[in-house]
């Protein structure tokens, strides 16, 4: 398919052979509005080299999404036109820029989940079957090869539901290639991915480089920008700020202050640093330990000067516990990161434990593993992390401390409390916090207003809304500006208390579940990847707020597939592994011994 | 939720009103009827003729009571579609307790009596496919109206059985006639009192939805059953609450229909009231105040409707035609979504009350989704164009 040479038309319908042969891809003077937001103003962009991957990069809301839609035909843009081999096409024509050899893949998924993998690839055929009948055995093969051919180990007879997210991805990349396209555009590809996932992703995507195929990739970790890359482009704000640059003319340092492009005071230490996957160490030992090994090349980012915008991250000192100290809404953010103005509760004012999970055990169910007499503590005030590859019990930890699984042998205890088979609600009251993973379906409604979300679990379990709900009577009035005193002291960027959720941004949205999730009478809170997908000012928000709840007396248990993360918040770090817990690191961590843990479960020690 | 919402609601379903009116106009017109004359003629039976206003109201009053009850239902996600059922089971009770209770009683007592009686066995008709779906996952649709199908056969039964007029000729088969001082309106089916009872349950139920946890949780589980659960709410015992509240109305109206305007249960008696009581809720886009007004609307199409023969000989079932196409128009979507200012806000915009009232939430991890399903309707796509 790709081998033909295509006549491409303008936006008038003409066609066009324009001076541009050399083009692979690209787009001009693309601007995209949502009502009153502009999504993308005067984009061009220029990508000339073929069988090359280009990375895009930018903060949340700056437009990547909505670029990679645009260029694949499925958003269509105010004004502009995209190009594909040297010819424009009307941006938003998917099926012309489709036939044109460019594929998306979605950041969400999009496949059948109750088809078989070999069903799912071959309804997105282009070319269907004489009559539509198929041989089920007959398609089974064809696509075990083509599966095989582009490197990929999945069964075309497994069902796409229990797929894991890189079996799932490799066959979005496997559908989006048999259509002949020969550019692949990817949207955030590694942000549903376990960490030890990415880098076969990447063997993967240069694999197909060598075969001449080109790749688009979004991406938000420079550390993986660096690692897989070959341009980079940079967008903030909906506008471009750097045009396709070659990796080896840019420092990480440079990129990092254009994604950042923000007039502001402040600067980024190396907290930033570690959100960006930059991987630089930090001094205090208590709190922060990176192990440098595999990332020494970064070292000199370490002392970066990047502008952050640290106003709008954190909220504002009378939004934080009387507990804490020194920290003024214009605090330096060291103070924030490493906690060193903080002063932790006594545990003797407290309870000792804030999570007790004794051997507690639940049945396996789709491929997930249940838990094998799992057991973990957090205390009071203190970060435990979870690690381990996706699939290896941490679900069904969360869910069994939060009460949505029930579980058949064991203990868990709240508060020092036995939950037993306690309702939801009733643990809430017991300090309780969920921040979930699946933030669509399980932290926010999306249809429903802002106020409703942000006050939620209050009403809902009945704590924390003193005045407001009585006996199960609600004033509505004072609920509003209840949930609206939240969002401003979250700093949630809103128009109305009334719009709906749906309207945020991803690190938006966060803010929101944070200003339900984090409060004083926190006892424990279940953080779950908690800034999957967020830019660096949504990172360094979850990761403050996330430390200063446990510096004023919340346990923390923090389920993460960023290492980073993990390293950066955990005092202690749990592996899970086939539903056990099978080993106990603590700082200073080592990238390796945990990696190993994780995968084999063995250390080095 | 807050004033501009409403209008805006308001506004489209005004929208849907006249387009309704334009088509209708041009069908009577093709059919060889004057539009203008047809119009006049319904406005004459609705409202300004003679006694036209109170059929009207009459014809609304059991309207009214339903879709108040099957708007908590359908805000809470639970597609209640047995009201027909529940109203026949309400109106059997309180028939059987207006013919047993003693005279002596005095017949306000009785009628009052019989009245909540009715109610409840409309709650509880509606609770048992309730508790099959909370507990069994049987579709509420289907248990519900299998339910209503139940119900039509126990007014064949008592009609021809247990309560069976021994007056009544051979050929009909009819219940014994509630006793006058029991009835609770005069036959023109209208009484003050039934109004101040429409609008008292009206208020009770605004109340409950939007003064109460209960009502604040209804919102939450509609909207995505999930985040409501994981927030803490007992998606059943909502689920639960919401059956009975349905029930309950669509009991009360059926209560109100036998000891008010009909009497007596006729051996397929069939109002049609159940299924057209959704659409006037769905019109009133889940909301008290809409369900009110377009409860009135819908009983002055069929106060029109039973006038038009006589008055330019056009078939009754000529505004059976009407009613669909606004029901149509209201609960589509109508093309919004061509302007992006449009897709961006469609969460906020409840054209179409049910499918704006969900949300779609793919459900990829784990175990929440396993205790209920979701059961809001999946609306793919409304944004997604974020970066």
């Amino acid at each position: 398919m790709s081998g033909t040479v295509r006549v491409g038309m303008d936006v008038a319908g003409r066609p066009v052979a324009r001076d541009i042969e050399s083009t692979v891809l690209g787009c001009s003077d693309l601007r995209v509005e949502f009502g009153p937001v502009v999504a993308l103003d005067d984009v061009s962009l220029r990508w000339v080299d073929r069988g090359k991957i280009h990375a895009v990069v930018g903060q949340n809301g700056a437009g990547k999404t909505t670029l990679c839609r645009v260029i694949a035909g499925m958003t269509r843009a105010t004004q502009g036109t995209v190009e594909v081999e040297g010819v424009s096409y009307p941006a938003g024509d998917a099926q012309r820029v489709r036939r044109a050899g460019v594929e998306l893949v979605h950041q969400t998924f999009a496949l059948p989940p109750h088809f078989t993998v070999a069903e799912a690839l071959q309804l997105f055929q282009p070319t269907q079957a004489r009559g539509g009948l198929y041989s089920k055995r007959k398609i089974e093969q064809l696509w075990a090869g083509r599966l095989e051919e582009f490197g990929f180990h999945v069964l075309p007879t497994s069902w796409v539901r229990d797929l894991s997210p890189e079996q799932r991805q490799a066959v979005e990349i496997t559908r989006a290639l048999s259509s002949g396209s020969r550019i692949i555009v990817l949207d955030e590809p590694t942000a549903v991915l376990p960490p030890e996932a990415i880098a076969g992703l990447f063997d993967r995507l240069r694999e197909l480089v060598m075969n001449g195929i080109t790749f688009l990739v979004v991406m938000h970790k420079l550390r993986q920008v660096r690692a897989v890359a070959d341009t980079v482009a940079v967008l903030a704000g909906g506008r471009v700020v750097l045009h396709p640059t070659s990796m080896a003319a840019i420092t990480d340092e440079e990129i990092a202050r254009l994604i950042m492009d923000v007039q502001s005071s402040g600067s980024v230490t190396s907290a930033s640093a570690i959100a960006m996957g930059l991987g630089a160490g930090v001094d205090d030992p208590g709190q922060v330990h990176v192990d440098m090994a595999g990332v020494d090349a970064l070292h000199k980012t370490e002392e970066a000067d990047v502008p952050v915008p640290l106003g709008a991250a954190i909220p504002q000192a009378s939004a934080l516990p009387a507990t804490v100290e020194g920290l003024g809404g214009d605090g330096h953010i060291d103070d924030i990161v490493h906690g060193t103005t903080t002063k932790r509760v006594e545990p003797s004012e407290r309870r000792h434990f804030a999570l007790q999970v004794e051997e507690v055990s639940t049945p396996s169910s789709e491929g997930r593993h249940g838990l094998q007499a799992f057991s973990v503590t957090v205390k009071v005030g203190e970060t435990v992390g979870i690690a381990g590859v996706e699939g290896n019990g941490q679900q069904a930890l969360v869910d069994t401390v939060v009460g949505l699984l029930p579980y058949r042998s064991g203990r868990i205890l709240l508060s020092e409390v036995d939950v037993g088979n306690l309702r939801i609600s009733a643990r809430r009251r017991i300090g309780l916090r969920y921040i979930p993973a699946d933030r669509q379906s399980r932290a926010v409604s999306l249809s429903n207003s802002l106020w409703v979300n942000a006050m939620a679990a209050q009403v809902s379990s009945g704590y924390g809304t003193s005045g407001a709900v009585r006996r199960g009577y609600l004033s509505e009035r004072k609920l509003r500006r209840k949930g609206e005193d939240r969002l401003r002291q979250w700093q949630v960027r809103y128009s109305s208390r009334d719009q709906a959720m749906r309207e945020l941004s991803g690190g938006n949205l966060q803010r929101v579940v944070l200003a339900r999730e984090v409060d004083d009478n926190a006892g424990l809170i279940v953080a779950e990847q908690p800034t999957q997908g967020l830019d660096l000012g949504g990172t360094e928000l979850v990761w403050a707020a996330l430390r200063r709840a446990a510096s004023s007396g919340a346990g923390i248990l923090l389920v993460s597939s960023d290492l980073d993360e993990l390293f950066a918040l955990s005092d202690r770090i749990v592996v899970a592994l086939d539903g056990e817990a099978i080993e106990e690191l603590y700082p200073p961590y080592d990238r390796e011994v945990l990696g190993r843990a994780m995968v084999a479960g063995v250390t080095s020690s | 939720m807050n004033w501009h919402h409403g209008v805006s609601s308001a506004g489209r379903v005004l929208v849907a009103l006249v387009i309704a009116l334009v088509l209708v106009s041009i069908a009577f017109q093709t059919g060889g009827y004057s539009a203008t004359g047809t119009w006049s003629a319904v406005l004459t039976g609705a409202v300004t003729g003679p006694g036209s206003l109170e059929a009207t109201l009459r014809y609304a009053l059991p309207l009214a009571f339903i879709a108040i009850g099957v708007t908590v239902s359908f805000r809470g996600g639970f597609f209640n579609a047995g009201a027909q059922g529940q109203f026949y089971a309400g109106g059997i009770v309180s028939l059987y307790l207006a013919l047993v209770l003693p005279a002596s009683m005095g017949g306000t007592l009785v009628a009052f009596v019989a009245l909540i009686a009715g109610a409840f066995a409309g709650a509880l008709w509606s609770i048992i496919p309730g508790i099959l779906r909370i507990f069994f996952n049987v579709d509420e649709v289907i248990g519900t109206l299998m339910f209503s199908f139940i119900a039509i056969y126990l007014v064949t039964y008592v009609s021809t059985g247990p309560l069976k007029s021994p007056t009544a000729g051979g050929q009909v088969a009819v219940t014994r006639s509630v006793p006058a001082a029991v009835r609770v309106t005069p036959s023109s089916g209208l009484s003050v009192e039934m109004v101040v009872a429409v609008l008292l349950v009206g208020i009770v139920v605004w109340w409950l939805l939007h003064r109460t946890r209960f009502g604040f949780e209804i919102g939450l589980v509609g909207r995505n059953p999930i985040m409501a659960e994981v927030q803490g709410v007992e998606i059943r015992r909502i689920g639960l609450a919401t059956f009975a509240v349905t029930g309950f109305t669509a009991g009360l109206a059926g209560a109100v229909e036998v000891l008010g305007p009909v009497g007596n249960i006729l051996s397929g008696y069939d109002p049609n009231i159940g299924l057209t009581a959704i659409l006037v809720a769905l019109v009133g886009v889940l909301a008290v105040s809409g369900a009110l007004v377009a409860a009135v609307l819908f009983g002055g199409l069929t106060a029109a409707s039973l006038y038009l023969p006589l008055a330019i000989g056009l078939p009754s079932t000529s505004l059976v035609f009407m009613t669909g196409l606004i029901s149509m128009l209201v609960t589509a979507r109508l093309g919004w979504g061509k302007w992006p200012q449009r897709v961006w806000h469609g969460g906020d915009r409840r054209s179409k009350a049910l499918h704006d009232w969900g949300e779609s939430k793919p459900l990829q991890t784990g175990n929440a989704g396993t205790k209920l399903e979701p059961i809001t309707l999946d609306r793919p796509g409304s944004v997604g164009s974020r970066a």
